[in-house]
């Protein structure tokens, strides 16, 4: 017999066991308060080495640990300096050179010099390690000269705009303490989460204090950290950071709510109720940042491939709707946005039709074409199409065919159930029968990235960085994330081969108004052609404890902890 | 019948009525959102109007008074009644919520009697598709003994040892994606079934092997009946009683297997309300305190199960000799 019970038991063993030390751990006995924030992971490092993992959880406790070149300041999505005091980029904008910052050292006291630099590209240029931090220009690296112990060169083959930022994402090794490692080869082992902590080197404001596998990662601050306040303080102002780890977000909220942990972000939509009655009290924080990075979207596949047996990936009978601009259209202009953004994020979303969110300030096109809510509209342009309505519940194709398609999205995420049961209702007023199915999260990547054998899918896209580079997988028709059709081998559609034009522009213009104009353009082809059909973004909303100073709470991550030197309390 | 098995029977029944009267019984359809009032609290019923002083209103803005039988959303009464009746409602715009609405705007006490319907189904369906099976593996293997006994057995403790909540997850991601709502139902109803009748099949077993022993079977054997006449004419009636308490057992733990997987999302997609998908909407302990009555389904399994309970108490003293 199948045992519930016993069901219900190894959920809950699950639950037990990876929040386990989220009892009565002796972190809740140690008295928050004094100069440290506690703040609740969703999940651990995957490793300590920066350049190795790109995950969230790694790279924002990388970032803490380790010092740049050039940092993109998350609240004004601009670059500014950290290591190198200044930079310039060549006339041609093929060369970037920066000014290190003299007298900074490693958290272990070693003086930092472009030595550093260089070896950490050379690390990050070398093809065995296949970092996911490495960075190309159509399979050519970026060359490094080091032109004095503090003044270094990148050499692009190509003009590259916004160069500098790329240097955000690349933590600076220390030469003296890995290039032994790296020299026999084992660098991949180095910095592992079994690594003792005064082994991890530096130039973060924080350095390694512990980390226990499952339960924390405690952060102390760097007494060699190079960065001062405008008073001349040494920063950080913050003695620790302690994460702790606790994958369940229920669990996340009520540590929050019974202050165990200072921060909380993303707070979702729902939670903010809960939280309502804490912020009356004068107990925490609230910010609501508006329209965030990440939006929801959907859309249908459009792969006129063959599975390996021989059949179609898509009914090729719905291929033809799919790929029918009026069709896609008609979806658009059928699904009541607003409703989205009222029942499913509590208000706290804004309907979205453009690739970009209003959030992703510097380079948002709000002149692009809108979608509203018009089922007249949606039915005058799938009579157009050569839809029409077989009865009044059932929308036929020009042959008859009755108009159905399944949905697909990922399991246990309460918000995409929601927005799908939103969307099945709105379409079947169109006479379309959506039939909604949940796949485990992997195994719904594993359809949309390998086997490609869907018909829609529902998910969330999120800018990596505000600028137009970063979404070049995504845009790009021979990009893993083109998920409407990703890989082409050459572009499928004019449109599509238009927008890899403008990509390529726009990545080699430096004029900064004219780059806007050519990625302004690729969001209008976007708008126009749905070919991910946008929902809404929703807002970043953070928490924190009322007495935490210098907070910059921002869309990009780590939303809350990107300037963790200023942070104090 | 003893006080349990009525009780048992009487509470099973009015759970099995309302499930099947759910469109009757219900003021909206299940699947229809109200999209102006997401979350919104168990609707209050006052009492007396202007005109009359007993007559129950809701309220909003005005006064709206509740009537009953009320036209709105078609529907079939039994299945194929064509009806558009409803047993009570108010007029639009007001909306009576007696359990209030979801976050999509959707009334939950529609939605859990319809869930009810689901549910008792699954329970019925599992059990009709794992009894047989159990008492045919469980007879034989009890019965003839020796290398069938020990296939039979092997073949249980194999299922029984299965992790099934995984294999469900993958079995599912192994079903081709496009399937529709009924068919997931069903395809649900097997899986359950296959992972439920090896533990009713073990008991079978133990009782037929008691059974066998007895002077009256060995009076059979002596006598020279068929076996298959032993089996059905001695043996099964025998273990009637059994097998009514233990289905009665397996019933709650079935409806709780559907739980479990509609509340990982895994079982009947929407927009077929089941308990276990309404209770997943609702997980975040930040919406648990705050828009607790979507735990509504999650009082409605709690009824089911004490029914069944009730009903498999009630049965086993019903059926104990010693009591008789």
């Amino acid at each position: 017999m199948l045992k519930a019970g016993k069901a219900v038991l190894i959920f809950c063993g699950l639950l037990a066991l990876a929040s386990a030390g989220c009892g009565k751990s002796e972190d809740a006995k140690r008295p928050t308060g004094a100069n440290r924030l506690v703040i609740s992971k969703s999940a651990g490092p995957r490793t300590f080495n920066r350049l190795l993992a790109s995950d969230e959880q790694t790279s924002s406790l990388g970032d803490c640990l380790m010092g740049r070149l050039i940092r993109i300041n998350r609240q004004t999505q601009q670059p500014e300096a950290e290591l190198a005091t200044s930079w310039q980029i060549s006339a041609d904008g093929t060369a970037l050179t920066c000014e290190l910052r003299r007298g900074v050292k490693f958290s272990d006291g070693t003086p930092f010099t472009a030595d550093d630099v260089a070896f950490t590209f050379q690390v990050l240029n070398d093809p065995a390690i296949a970092s996911p931090a490495s960075f190309d220009f159509d399979g050519q690296p970026i060359k490094v000269e080091q032109l004095d112990s503090h003044k270094i060169r990148f050499v692009f083959p190509a003009p590259q705009a916004a160069a500098e930022r790329f240097l955000d994402g690349v933590a600076i090794l220390p030469k003296h303490s890995l290039e032994p490692v790296y020299r026999e080869g084992k660098f991949a082992q180095a910095w592992t989460l079994a690594t003792p902590p005064e082994q991890i080197v530096g130039l973060g404001p924080f350095k390694l204090k512990e980390y226990v596998a499952g339960q924390r990662v405690v952060l102390n601050r760097n007494p060699h950290y190079w960065k001062k306040d405008s008073s001349g303080n040494q920063l950080p102002y913050l003695d620790e950071l302690v994460f702790n780890l606790d994958p369940d977000r229920s669990t996340q909220l009520l540590k929050f709510q019974q202050g165990e942990t200072d921060l909380l972000s993303p707070v979702n939509a729902d939670d903010v109720a809960a939280l309502a009655s804490l912020e009356q009290q004068g107990k925490i924080k609230i910010t609501d940042l508006g329209p965030s990075l990440i939006r929801e979207i959907f859309w249908f596949n459009l792969n006129d491939g063959k599975q390996k047996n021989g059949k179609p990936l898509v009914d090729p009978m719905k291929l033809v709707w799919f790929k029918d601009l009026r069709f896609r259209q008609a979806v658009s202009h059928a699904i009541d946005r607003n409703a989205i953004a009222n029942l499913v994020f509590s208000g706290k979303a804004s309907p979205q039709w453009s690739f970009l969110s209003s959030g992703d300030k510097l380079w948002f096109n709000a002149e692009v074409k809108t979608y509203p809510h018009d089922l007249n509209r949606a039915k005058s342009l799938l009579a157009e199409s050569g839809f029409r309505f077989k009865s009044e519940t059932e929308l036929v194709d020009a042959k008859g065919n009755p108009v159905t398609f399944t949905l697909m999205t990922n399991a246990g995420n309460a918000i995409r159930q929601k927005i799908s049961a939103v969307i099945q209702a709105d379409l079947a007023k169109l006479g379309i029968r959506v039939v909604l199915t949940s796949l485990e999260s992997r195994a719904m990547l594993s359809t949309i990235n390998d086997s490609l054998n869907y018909e829609a899918a529902l998910l969330a896209i999120v800018s990596g960085d505000a600028d137009p580079n970063s979404h070049v997988n995504v845009l790009s028709s021979n990009g893993l994330s083109h998920w409407w059709h990703p890989q082409q081998s050459k572009p499928a559609t004019d449109w599509e081969a238009r927008i890899d034009d403008l990509m390529k522009r726009q990545t080699s213009t430096l004029d900064s108004t004219e780059r806007k104009k050519l990625f302004g353009e690729v969001q209008t082809i976007m708008a126009e052609q749905q070919p991910f059909i946008f929902l809404a973004s929703r807002h970043l909303i953070v928490a924190a404890k009322f007495d935490i100073q210098n907070l910059k709470p921002a869309l990009l991550p780590d939303f809350m902890l990107w300037n963790c030197e200023e942070l104090r309390r | 019948m003893n006080r349990k098995l009525r009780c048992g029977l009487l509470l099973l029944g009015l759970l099995v009525a309302c499930a099947t009267l759910a469109d009757f019984l219900s003021p909206y359809d299940p699947a229809e959102q109200h999209r102006e009032f997401p979350f919104a609290p168990l609707t209050a019923i006052h009492i007396g109007t202007a005109e009359s002083f007993w007559r129950p209103f809701v309220f909003n803005g005005q006064q709206y008074p509740l009537r009953f039988f009320v036209t709105g959303a078609p529907y079939r009464l039994l299945g194929f009644i064509p009806c558009r009746t409803h047993l009570f409602g108010v007029q639009e715009p007001a909306r009576i919520f007696l359990l209030g609405s979801d976050g999509l705007g959707r009334d939950v006490f529609s939605r859990t009697l319809y869930g009810a319907r689901l549910s008792l189904t699954i329970a019925a369906v599992a059990l009709l598709v794992s009894i047989p099976l159990a008492l045919l593996i469980g007879t034989l293997s009890g019965f003839y003994g020796g290398w069938i006994d020990f296939i039979c057995m092997r073949l249980m403790e194999l299922f029984l040892a299965l992790p099934a909540l995984y294999l469900i997850i993958a079995l599912r991601s192994a079903l081709p994606l496009g399937l529709e709502p009924e068919k997931v139902f069903l395809a649900m109803v097997m899986v359950i079934a296959l992972f439920g009748w090896a533990n009713l099949a073990r008991i079978v077993r133990g009782a037929t092997l008691g059974l066998r022993e007895r002077e009256f079977v060995q009076a059979a054997i002596a006598l020279g009946a068929s076996d298959a006449r032993i089996i059905v004419r001695h043996l099964l009636p025998n273990l009637t009683g059994l097998i009514l308490t233990q289905a009665a057992l397996a019933a709650p733990s079935y409806i709780l297997a559907e739980v479990s997987l509609s509340y990982l999302g895994l079982g009947v997609p929407e927009p077929l309300p089941s308990w276990g998908g309404m209770l997943a909407s609702v997980g975040g302990v930040g919406q648990l305190g705050t828009y607790w009555w979507n735990l509504a389904p999650g009082a409605a399994i709690f009824m089911t199960t004490l029914a069944f309970y009730l009903l498999a108490e009630g049965l086993r003293e019903w059926s104990d000799p010693a009591r008789k």
